[in-house]
């Protein structure tokens, strides 16, 4: 049991407080709900950009870090299709400060033109180094848009080309900041060896007097089903030739995520999966093959990406994946697969657990779902599942007009 | 209305306290160490062993033995380990440093018991079956293949060719060395360097007692006392010397850079002093080399630079990738900042905000029983005792600007370094 208190400022901040008493250490996690799926078409990979710009000083305060460093504390952030997440660590004592810097660049910016010009080198920097200089790391800047044709997701969070960042200007990050960037729109999680009255007290101090926003209303574009099976075949200068498979599927909320997450376990997880077993270890048709969901808030995609042999064409590889799906719409789990993975969830889950910083992220994102208590609740949603609901559920997703299919074709092959 | 000009009143962070090295004896002589803590049902067992890839008699030899090493055993199958690891939803996880190799079980504890006798087959009793190493070279040749086309592998390649040719830490991979290796080598590795001879137990966790009589009961149910001997890992022959290479890389975004030169150990009584210098030059981010590259030029998404302490040598590295037309431009300002490093005494509040950081990342790095583990870990292997943190957290707030210049000027000399480039320039 993991026990948050909860509290609501006036000016609609959600705080949630998890008191650890085992630890010398505060995690303090503030979770935005803005991400890439908020940008507008022609501006994308602004919500990441503008998390480089969240360092770039506040309002009353010209530098995050440095003061940050000092108390001996740690941060950083991510930003995804959906949220923008920022968290410190330091050590208990100092948790005021994280109160102070994180408060104040709740507040308002400093909005530096300075800070923009370095921060989009760096982050066209960044689109280089970890999706254009790699093999196959443009792969989801091109299967997006292939399984999305309406819905932002369409785009990756760096952004749809590195000319959209060039583009950026101050304009755009102070309207940013704007629509997004207030309490109603964060939720701010504690954990640690805190006092929850003496923490709320101090939550208050430095929050209370952030002018209260309208929490932005979202309303994205909804994605159609059944929009048709795509092909598309990328030669790229690579080693060896890669297939990526993406299905449509249910949304994070969905009654039956959870037996879709088990369905991609018992396809993908560990060794002894289905994909693994038969078509790495018996059939040796590719040297590696995973699956996994992407488990966005809106729908998301079920993914199965695998490596070739080098001795294996696509249309091979294609039809031995196939016939492992075929095989999972017609028979149901064996009970002893199905408790297999619902095990696996349940220790992946204790151990994504682990540690303050995790315990105050997850929270933050749970809640932002509908409930922190979820992280009480969720082994349960996955207990619950049947045999009879991964089946089912098989053969709603593993449907020719819910898939895209990008190839990569090696030019050494 | 809070003053939020004013900065709240800092805190120095706890001390650090001593770590009690104090191993029980298992079977004969295993040293078992156990960390008990956490607020979950977890637990996890390390055997490490001497088992490096300095012992590599041929390239990749001690990687390849410990990638097979869950591939089968005298009692199970490769898939039988697979189905029931995977079953307790656990891990039996493999890592190898150039010192240390690691086997380690990772499960929640009320799974502990239906998981030893593989675990300790694993340890005790692998195989290596023909069929599953044929199939682990095709795998490994795949992903080396991968990493040889990017520019941070290969430059991490280079580099160590420049620093450590002729010495065993000398790190050497290529596709085609696979095919040198046989099942027969790796078994004989394996009864040389994965004996419990030279290995030793870490359990940390929740029920690590428990957990030590009942992997002690498993283990000597099939251990046999058996002779075992380390390979010479001597560099009788090796001396550094800096040298520099550039690799080009045709159509590259971005270059990689490294450059590295010697260090001191982490017993030297200087230690914290380089420890010291190194922050401040590139080891968080709000380092010289950070601030200057990444956030006042934009040549990069990071750079950064580490003391490297191996059990046997110790070396500065610094290393990024950059926009392929700026990599003169940084190897400019990376000398810049060495240099500066070595003339012009660091001002006090910085001095005093890397102190700090230091502390505070200390308390971080001991937060845990996992955490805890891994300071251990490196006091074994490293031979350090117990109060050796706390020392070394003590010695923090005393050092000075001057001695923060005097050793900058010994070990960021630029004439000491080598560098490698790979990319376009």
């Amino acid at each position: 049991m993991i026990h948050f208190h909860k509290y609501t400022l006036p000016n609609g901040l959600r705080i949630l407080v998890h008191v650890d008493e085992s630890t010398p250490i505060v995690a303090i996690n503030t979770l935005y709900d803005v991400g890439a799926r908020d940008e507008t078409p022609d501006k994308t990979g602004f919500a990441h950009l503008f998390e480089h710009l969240m360092f770039g000083g506040s309002i009353h305060i010209p530098q995050f870090d440095t003061p940050l460093q000092e108390a001996g504390g740690n941060n950083n952030a991510f930003t995804s299709n959906d949220i923008t997440n920022y968290y410190v660590t330091l050590p208990v004592e100092n948790v005021e400060t994280a109160l102070w810097l994180e408060s104040d660049r709740m507040l308002n910016l400093a909005f530096s033109a300075e800070s923009l010009e370095v921060q989009r080198k760096v982050v066209i920097e960044e689109f280089k180094q970890r999706y254009l200089n790699q093999p196959y790391g443009d792969v989801w800047l091109e299967l997006r848009p292939m399984a999305y044709k309406t819905h932002p997701y369409r785009w990756a969070t760096i952004g749809q080309s590195i000319a959209h960042i060039e583009d950026a200007t101050l304009e755009d990050v102070k309207a940013f900041f704007a629509a997004h960037y207030n309490p109603a729109n964060a939720i701010l999680s504690i954990a640690g060896n805190v006092d929850p009255e003496r923490i709320f007290q101090q939550v208050e101090h430095w929050y209370a007097d952030i002018p209260a926003k309208v929490k932005p209303l979202r309303n994205l574009p909804t994605e159609q089903p059944n929009k048709g099976y795509e092909l598309k075949t990328l030669l790229r200068n690579v080693p060896q030739n890669a297939l990526y498979m993406a299905w449509s599927m249910p949304e994070r909320m969905h009654p039956d995520y959870p037996a879709c997450d088990l369905l991609s376990d018992i396809l993908g997880q560990g060794k002894s999966s289905r994909l693994y077993e038969a078509l790495v270890k018996n059939q040796a048709l590719f040297t590696s093959i995973s699956c996994y969901v992407t488990g966005s808030i809106d729908p998301g995609l079920l993914v199965i990406s695998g490596m070739l042999d080098p001795q294996t064409d696509f249309e091979t590889a294609r039809a031995a994946v196939m016939e492992i799906l075929a095989n999972v719409r017609q028979t149901a789990a064996s009970p002893k697969e199905l408790q297999k993975v619902k095990n696996q969830f349940e220790s992946n889950y204790v151990f994504s657990q682990l540690g303050v910083l995790n315990k105050a992220m997850n929270a933050a994102f749970f809640e932002l779902l509908g409930d922190a208590e979820l992280a009480n609740t969720l082994t349960a949603h996955y207990a619950a599942v049947e045999a009879e609901d991964i089946h089912r559920l098989a053969g709603q997703i593993f449907q020719d007009e819910n898939l895209s299919e990008l190839r990569i074709q090696s030019t050494h092959v | 209305m809070p003053n939020r000009t004013i900065a709240p009143l800092l805190a120095f962070p706890k001390a650090i306290p001593e770590l009690p090295i104090l191993p029980e004896t298992i079977l004969e002589n295993l040293s078992c160490y156990t960390l008990e803590g956490g607020s979950e049902d977890v637990l996890k067992i390390d055997v490490v062993f001497k088992a490096g890839t300095l012992y590599d008699s041929y390239p990749l030899l001690a990687n390849t033995t410990l990638g097979n090493i869950k591939e089968g055993t005298a009692n199970f199958t490769g898939r039988e380990i697979a189905e029931t690891v995977d079953f307790f939803g656990s891990q039996i996880q493999t890592d190898i440093s150039y010192d240390r190799a690691e086997i380690t079980l990772v499960t929640q504890g009320k799974h502990l018991v239906s998981l030893l006798d593989v675990f300790t087959d694993v340890l005790l009793l692998p195989v290596f079956p023909e069929k599953e190493f044929a199939q682990y070279v095709k795998r490994s040749k795949s992903q080396l293949s991968v990493n040889l086309e990017k520019v941070e592998f290969n430059c991490r390649l280079l580099l160590s060719e420049l620093m450590f040719s002729g010495h065993p830490y000398r790190e050497q991979v290529s596709v085609s060395a696979y095919d040198a290796l046989t099942t027969d080598m790796l078994r004989a590795f394996h009864s040389n360097h994965f004996s419990l001879n030279d290995a030793y137990v870490l359990i940390s966790g929740r029920g690590t007692a428990t957990a030590k009589d009942a992997l002690a009961a498993a283990l000597s149910a099939k251990w046999k006392a058996q002779a075992s001997s380390l390979r010479d890992t001597s560099a009788a022959n090796w001396q550094y010397s800096p040298s520099e290479k550039r690799s080009r890389k045709a159509d590259a975004l971005q270059s990689a850079i490294r450059m590295g030169a010697p260090a001191l150990s982490r017993n030297h009584p200087d230690y914290p002093l380089l420890y010291l210098a190194n922050m401040a030059l590139g080891g968080y981010f709000g380092s010289r080399l950070m601030q200057n590259i990444r956030e006042d030029k934009g040549y990069t998404y990071g750079i950064g630079s580490s003391i490297n302490v191996l059990e046997d040598a110790a070396y500065l590295l610094i290393s990024t990738q950059v926009g392929a037309e700026v990599t003169e431009a940084t190897l400019h300002e990376i000398r810049f900042e060495l240099q500066r490093m070595q003339t012009a005494a660091i001002d006090a509040a910085e001095l005093q905000r890397i102190k700090r950081y230091i502390l505070g990342n200390l308390v971080e790095s001991f937060d845990g029983p996992f955490a805890t583990a891994d300071r251990l870990k490196l006091m074994i292997n490293h031979g350090l005792d117990g109060g050796y943190f706390s020392r070394f957290a003590q010695r923090i707030p005393h050092i000075t600007a001057e001695e923060i210049t005097a050793v900058s000027a010994e070990f960021f000399n630029e004439k000491r370094f080598s560098l490698a480039v790979v990319g376009e320039w």
